[in-house]
């Protein structure tokens, strides 16, 4: 099927969406009215039925043209804060022939992308909003941020057929059929059903449009940014997206549950990405790049086909394009690059303690510590019915309690207390060993370093902080805690430690 | 296991019985006691006629063979080790003897080594308190790692397992060093080389220690024979000529062979002509012998599986007719109903021979 027919198919399926909701509406409405004239009795059963339909129908037609009312993500920057951005994007915008973006965001997300708010399915365009990640301008050159720019442009800029541009932007309002339905309403829901079954007609009809646009806008790209270019920055992507993921899953997430937040994100995240723990990893992805998730209606290609088709392109840059990092582009850009991360936070984030990363990975490695050690502390208060604290574990261990200390159990249904006992050896000891690490750390005698990879690393400042010998006769039968008491003590350990949260 | 061997499409009516059983006891149908199914998908021989024992009165008990040991067992779960102390001290030398007497009691503390402490608090240092020890630490590991496949055991559990082990191969050098004539420590060794997934090459190095100091030792050629299966470090061929030399050593290991091909379950290798060989050399020995030890009953338990794989229905019967009413031993005590496959097996026979099918035994 040629594209402009499919097109057309497309725009009438939009169309058509308001035309037959409408006529639903009206035609209900007339056979109530024409019921309640003639006899008003069968009408009002009747009305049982249709007011709550037309409701529903009412009701699934607002939510395609409701407005986003929720907060527009990201920093916003004005041509008068980011000259040098903002150039660029008009520049580009006049090359594809396409209108430049009313606002630029600064997003705290490995993505970027032109976003429209529109009336009538896309069929009427009200503003029209660029989003740039962070983490791109970090990690990009110029010339790939370019070729991202590019492609995301290039899909509005389809010369072919000026309605492919409509689909496109139908397709996103499509996606949000009777998404501000009530789900618990099973008429609702029905409508819901309805919509949805349209909106998928829709997309499936329109799919193709998209996909070869997708490839146009790649195309768009190469020729601007050059091929080389464009296909690095599709290779890169996959990368920055797994740094970023591990930046935010194993650093941020970890600190902002314990009340903390670094006090400058992006030098974190740039150390991360160029740190040599991750080097490996990293490449692995940049050499066999996969496809991120990005849902059911996604009308991407597979990136290795998108990549393979841009380098057989093999166009060189429009202009001379510089190689230095995309971040020059920006004036003082490091307060923007942390003002978007901080914006894309929930507004708790203002009341987060601001540390720096040393600091930061300390009290990260530390809080897991803890955590590992609770299940030892309240085995040995309950084995003891003393309080939770290191001596009544070392008290539980004099008593011959160990077996009492641990939870698991022995495979064989006929094992006796020796298994248990053993078992328990074994779980006890690094529990113990951490606990006494914590009360070493509390007494300002040795910390944790974390890496970027989240493994972390136990950094004592004296030699003679070698407990194995001590921890072994411990937990061994024939041992006692002797030894461990009296190096806690030596380091000024209080006797009823515990460590604080 | 056991009972899906015995429903065949022929069983299908007993199995609507054992549905009828099981609906009348208002539980389900693999709930039902093995009694119940038993009585239900066993074959309706009568053994009486052909010689032997009734099912009623088989039974999967060993009879007691070690008097002493059997005395020593009841001391230490009394709490009093010495007479156990004394016992392991009097067998060095009978080494086979001394095997089934350190495992005996390294049974016992790797459940409870309350004694053992008592033992080695009162003779420190003592050497035979060692090797009891290193094998302690086996049965122990295993009691932690239970038998589960390995996706139902937990973390917590393999862990355990392994370290026991490595600390019961160190305890097994120790015990090695100070009784260097003593086979034992090296069987130790060779007994947790399974799960310690030990190398081919160390394996022959330990295994090379222990016949040096008892070429025929019974324990360890079978602790050797399982290394060498398949399913752990070897593979069936390894097993097969594993067993094969075994056999060619001495007539004590002629069953061997047999051991090798249940455990590579392979009709084949039950029909290869050197393990039908030593099963006839294995019979011939066998027609001697009574079954009063438990080596016995397992060399006869494993002809008359063979026996039954090659259809030699007649024969089979004569091996379960000499075994009487014990099921202790091989190939039954693989299974979780011992009983029960000995008396599915024993009544497959007899129909079999009954109806003239198979072979029939040659005479002797």
């Amino acid at each position: 099927m040629r594209v402009s027919l499919r097109a057309a198919i497309a725009v009438a399926l939009l169309v058509g969406f308001y035309v037959i909701a409408s006529a639903l509406i009206g035609g209900l409405l007339a056979l109530e009215t024409y019921a309640l004239i003639n006899r008003p009795f069968v009408g009002l059963k009747l009305a049982l039925f249709v007011v709550p339909v037309v409701f529903a129908l009412v009701k699934g037609l607002v939510s395609l043209e409701r407005r986003e009312q929720d907060e527009v993500p990201g920093t916003l920057v004005t041509p008068a804060d980011q000259p040098a951005l903002w150039d660029l994007v008009r520049r580009l915008a006049a090359d594809l022939g396409t209108r430049p973006p009313d606002e630029i965001r600064i997003l705290a997300a490995v993505n970027a992308g032109v976003a429209e708010d529109t009336r009538f399915l896309g069929l009427r365009v009200l503003k029209r909003r660029m989003f740039i990640g962070a983490p791109l301008l970090t990690s990009m050159t110029e010339k790939q941020l370019i070729a991202v720019i590019a492609h995301e442009l290039g899909h509005y800029a389809n010369k072919d057929t000026r309605l492919a541009g409509v689909v496109v932007s139908g397709r996103a309002a499509m996606l949000r059929a009777g998404s501000h339905m009530n789900a618990e309403h099973w008429f609702q829901r029905l409508i819901v059903k309805l919509f949805q079954g349209y909106a998928k007609l829709y997309l499936r009809v329109s799919q193709a449009i998209s996909r070869r646009q997708e490839f146009a806008a790649d195309r768009f790209s190469a020729q601007l940014a050059g091929s080389s270019a464009a296909s690095s920055a599709l290779r890169e992507l996959p990368v920055i997206d797994a740094a970023w993921d591990l930046f935010t899953d194993r650093h941020l997430t970890v600190a902002w549950d314990l009340g903390y937040l670094p006090t400058t994100f992006f030098d974190g995240f740039a150390r991360l990405r160029t740190s040599p723990e991750l080097h490996e990893q990293l490449e692995q992805i940049r050499q066999h790049p996969s496809d991120p998730d990005r849902g059911p209606y996604d009308s991407h290609p597979p990136l290795q086909d998108r990549i393979a088709a841009i380098d057989a392109l093999a166009l060189e840059p429009e202009s001379g394009w510089g190689d230095r990092p995309a971040v020059e582009l920006l004036t003082d850009p490091m307060p923007l690059l942390d003002s978007a991360v901080m914006n894309s936070l929930k507004s708790e984030a203002h009341t987060k303690q601001r540390v720096d990363w040393a600091t930061l990975s300390h009290i990260g490695a530390r809080a897991r510590v803890v955590h590992g050690t609770e299940r030892l502390l309240n085995a040995a208060a309950a084995a003891m019915n003393q309080p939770p604290s290191l001596t009544t574990v070392l008290n539980a261990l004099d008593a011959g309690r160990l077996a009492d200390l641990g939870s698991s159990t022995p495979g064989s249904k006929d094992a006796g207390v020796r298994a248990r006992r053993e078992m328990a050896r074994g779980e006890v000891l690094p529990e113990l060993s951490a606990l006494v690490a914590l009360a070493f750390s509390d007494a300002g005698l040795a910390r944790w370093e974390l890496d970027w990879l989240g493994r972390t690393t136990f950094v004592t400042s004296s030699d003679d902080f070698d407990m194995a010998d001590r921890l072994d006769a411990a937990v061994s039968d024939n041992g006692n805690t002797e030894g461990l008491r009296a190096a806690l003590a030596t380091a000024g350990v209080a006797p009823d430690y515990r460590p604080a949260h | 296991m056991v009972l899906s061997l015995l429903f065949k499409p022929k069983e299908l009516v007993a199995v609507i019985r054992l549905m009828r059983e099981a609906k009348r006891r208002g539980v389900e149908i693999d709930q039902l006691p093995p009694d119940v199914v038993a009585a239900h998908v066993l074959p309706k021989t009568h053994p009486e006629r052909y010689g032997l024992v009734p099912d009623a009165e088989v039974t999967s008990t060993s009879p007691i063979e070690d008097l002493a040991l059997a005395a020593v067992k009841d001391d230490v779960r009394a709490g009093n080790w010495e007479n156990a102390a004394d016992l392991v001290t009097a067998t060095l030398g009978d080494w086979d003897r001394r095997q089934r007497v350190v495992w005996a009691l390294a049974d016992l503390a790797a459940k409870d080594d309350t004694w053992m402490s008592a033992w080695q608090a009162a003779r420190p240092g003592d050497p035979h308190w060692v090797v009891v020890h290193a094998m302690s630490l086996v049965a122990l590991a295993w009691d932690i790692r239970g038998s589960a496949v390995a996706s139902e055991t937990t973390r917590e559990q393999f862990e355990g397992f392994h370290r026991v082990l490595f600390e019961a191969r160190e305890a097994a050098t120790v015990a090695a060093a100070v009784l260097p004539e003593d086979p034992t420590p090296w069987n130790t060794t060779l007994t947790l080389a399974r799960g310690l997934q030990m190398p081919h090459d160390e394996f022959r190095a330990v295994w090379a220690e222990l016949i040096a100091r008892d070429p025929l030792h019974h324990n360890g050629h079978q602790q050797a024979l399982q290394y060498w299966c398949r399913k752990w470090r070897g593979s069936d061929e390894l097993a097969l000529e594993f067993a094969l030399e075994a056999a060619a050593k001495s007539p004590k290991f002629l069953a061997w062979p047999l051991q090798a091909a249940y455990e590579a379950q392979d009709d084949e290798m039950w029909r290869a002509p050197s393990v039908v060989a030593s099963l006839d050399a294995l019979l011939d020995r066998l027609a001697d012998e009574g079954a009063d030890t438990y080596a016995l009953r397992d060399d006869r338990g494993y002809a008359a599986f063979a026996l039954m794989q090659l259809q030699r229905f007649e024969e089979a019967v004569g091996q379960f007719r000499a075994l009487g009413a014990l099921a202790d031993a091989g190939p039954w005590d693989y299974y979780e109903e011992p009983r029960i496959t000995f008396l599915a097996q024993r009544g497959v026979a007899v129909q079999k021979m009954a109806k003239g099918k198979g072979v029939k035994a040659p005479v002797r």
